[in-house]
């Protein structure tokens, strides 16, 4: 595992653990993609309101956690900051608000959402375009999957041509419980979707699939664990779904974090 | 109102870049098809996806466009209804939701298609702005506010076609969030808005042939709603009566018995809604109107004037 993708996996346990809060295994499965894409779009932590950013849109917001200690990695604020996770007067709830964390750029939760609002975005980018093209990404689940308006997303998106536009698709089997997506690559392709599936824990990979060129919006397939990284979490995905650690369950989980034993 | 609608937006968009108009599965004629054979790039369909068109208007917005969202009433709120709250409403940006025939305007087609309860709807929902023009002059006034306003997202309810001008000799120009005065009067004072007004007109009328010079007032913006300009009314008149093509729970009715109660009004005080029930009768707007209890011979038997 990469070093920063292990750093941000052991602050979203602490956080998690001090503040009481936290969807973890859906955190610890986006860790790689959220890396890759802080590392591949044009952005400047400092300056989170430059006007020629890239976009990029949390989709599943329960997974806020995991989305604000990449932002604490790549330099929007510190991870201290984050350790008011959900208290009444933190910037940082258990779904991001826009107003208050620096690098949302939608306050998401319900699910299904956040695509739509990246679709207009790229869109928006295109129609204002002063000349640079910019990207607009957007971090989806698969059980967020299940809602119709993902779907309306990228009819749309397709028909429209966004070159701009590409979806992470976090292959976690969220809904192999209820209503599995199978094929998802095969499904967005079908749609008009240049799709790639990827190992969405090689995080080489995933920066690799984002930078592929395209003249159609792209959708990136990411195969993933929950919880990957603890094998307690990835074992017991229900049991962890919302919870947060007690003491000795932290240093456990650290402790499985850091033997590297996936 | 359509019609006027699609010119005014047509001639602002021309000059300003920032204007798109998304619509659902509408099939455009008249100004609309002229933007659309000008501008297509700020031209898109989503085709029968409510969903997306509400979610990717928030997402222009945000990156500083000013789109217009556009599709039959009940389309434009209840399908999506989730994306107006959480992407319009709880991120607060400025998009307008333009929709065609609120009320029972589209008395033919069941009341999947009538958008009885819109005003209240909209009106429920934090930052959410809400017009409702009396007359094709109004529909200009509110498109060209709506085209360049910063306050967040509004719910511009439209008829569809043949509303006469009724704004023609009001004694003020049209401001979002004031009411204004179509035509004055002493005795009795009558609140409306949307299509509606002619009937509210016809209505004062009667009044007058009575002897009773009475006021028609556009209540125009239902979202915010000039409580202290209805308050005056109430204070002002001896005898108000609303007259509205809306569902009577969130409806203005019950907003301005709420202030009548507030303010310790003690006007005579006549409400006129839409019934809180589904019609299953076709027709045309006046006889859907006429079944919910709203023709102005119904109007004026119910307020002691000459019977039909």
């Amino acid at each position: 595992m990469d070093a920063i993708c292990e750093k941000i996996r052991s602050e979203i346990l602490n956080i998690s653990h001090k503040s009481g809060h936290g969807h973890i295994p859906t955190s610890f499965s986006i860790v790689e993609m959220l890396v890759a894409v802080y590392q591949t779009m044009n952005h400047d932590p400092k300056r989170p309101n430059m006007p020629d950013r890239d976009l990029f849109v949390l989709s599943k917001g329960h997974a806020s956690l995991g989305f604000y200690c990449s932002l604490a990695a790549h330099g929007y604020f510190n991870f201290e900051d984050v350790y008011a996770f959900g208290a009444f007067d933190s910037n940082f709830g258990c779904h991001p608000d826009r107003t208050k964390v620096p690098g949302a750029e939608a306050s998401t939760g319900s699910l299904g959402h956040g695509i739509g609002l990246a679709v207009g975005m790229a869109l928006g980018a295109r129609i204002g375009n002063s000349g640079k093209k910019r990207q607009v990404y957007t971090l989806i689940g698969d059980g967020e999957s299940n809602e119709g308006s993902v779907w309306e997303a990228i009819m749309v998106a397709t028909n429209l041509k966004l070159d701009n536009f590409t979806v992470l698709y976090d292959n976690n089997n969220s809904q192999g419980r209820c209503l599995p997506i199978p094929n998802p690559a095969e499904r967005f392709a079908a749609f008009g979707c240049q799709a790639i599936e990827v190992d969405g824990h090689d995080l080489a990979a995933v920066k690799r699939a984002l930078t592929v060129s395209t003249d159609r919006p792209r959708v990136v397939v990411c195969n993933t664990v929950k919880g990957y990284g603890c094998k307690t979490l990835s074992d017991n995905v229900y049991e962890w779904h919302r919870r947060a650690p007690k003491p000795d369950e932290l240093n456990m989980l650290l402790g499985e974090l850091h033997a590297g034993n996936v | 109102m359509r019609n006027k609608f699609a010119e005014t937006f047509y001639e602002l968009g021309k000059v300003d870049p920032r204007l798109c108009v998304v619509v659902a599965d509408i099939s455009p004629a008249g100004s609309i098809a002229k933007f659309r054979q000008e501008f297509p790039g700020r031209f898109i369909n989503t085709g029968v996806a409510e969903q997306i068109m509400i979610g990717m208007v928030a997402g222009m917005a945000q990156r500083g466009l000013r789109p217009f969202a556009y599709t039959i009433a009940t389309f434009t709120l209840y399908r999506p209804f989730e994306m107006v709250r959480d992407d319009l409403c709880y991120q607060n940006l400025p998009v307008t939701i333009v929709g065609i025939g609120g009320g029972v305007n589209y008395s033919t087609l069941g009341a999947t298609h009538h958008a009885q309860e819109d005003v209240s709807i909209a009106c429920s929902i934090p930052n959410m702005n809400v017009i409702a023009p009396c007359d094709p002059a109004e529909v200009e006034a509110a498109t060209r506010w709506c085209a360049q306003q910063e306050v967040g997202p509004v719910y511009l309810r439209l008829g569809k076609a043949g509303e006469p001008v009724l704004s023609a000799n009001a004694t003020t120009p049209w401001t979002f969030g004031k009411i204004r005065t179509l035509r004055e009067g002493r005795d009795v004072c009558i609140l409306t808005y949307g299509p509606i007004t002619k009937m509210a007109c016809e209505v004062a009328d009667r009044f007058a042939a009575g002897g009773r010079s009475t006021s028609v007032v556009s209540v125009h913006t239902l979202k915010p709603l000039d409580r202290d300009g209805i308050a005056e009314v109430l204070a002002r008149f001896p005898h108000v009566v609303v007259i509205e093509e809306c569902a009577p729970n969130g409806s203005l009715s019950m907003r301005v018995k709420e202030l009548a109660w507030e303010r310790r009004a003690t006007c005579r005080l006549d409400t006129f809604t839409l019934k809180d029930e589904f019609i299953h009768c076709y027709g045309s707007h006046e006889d859907l109107l006429a079944e919910h209890g709203l023709s102005t011979n119904k109007i004026c038997v119910a307020l002691g004037l000459t019977s039909s």
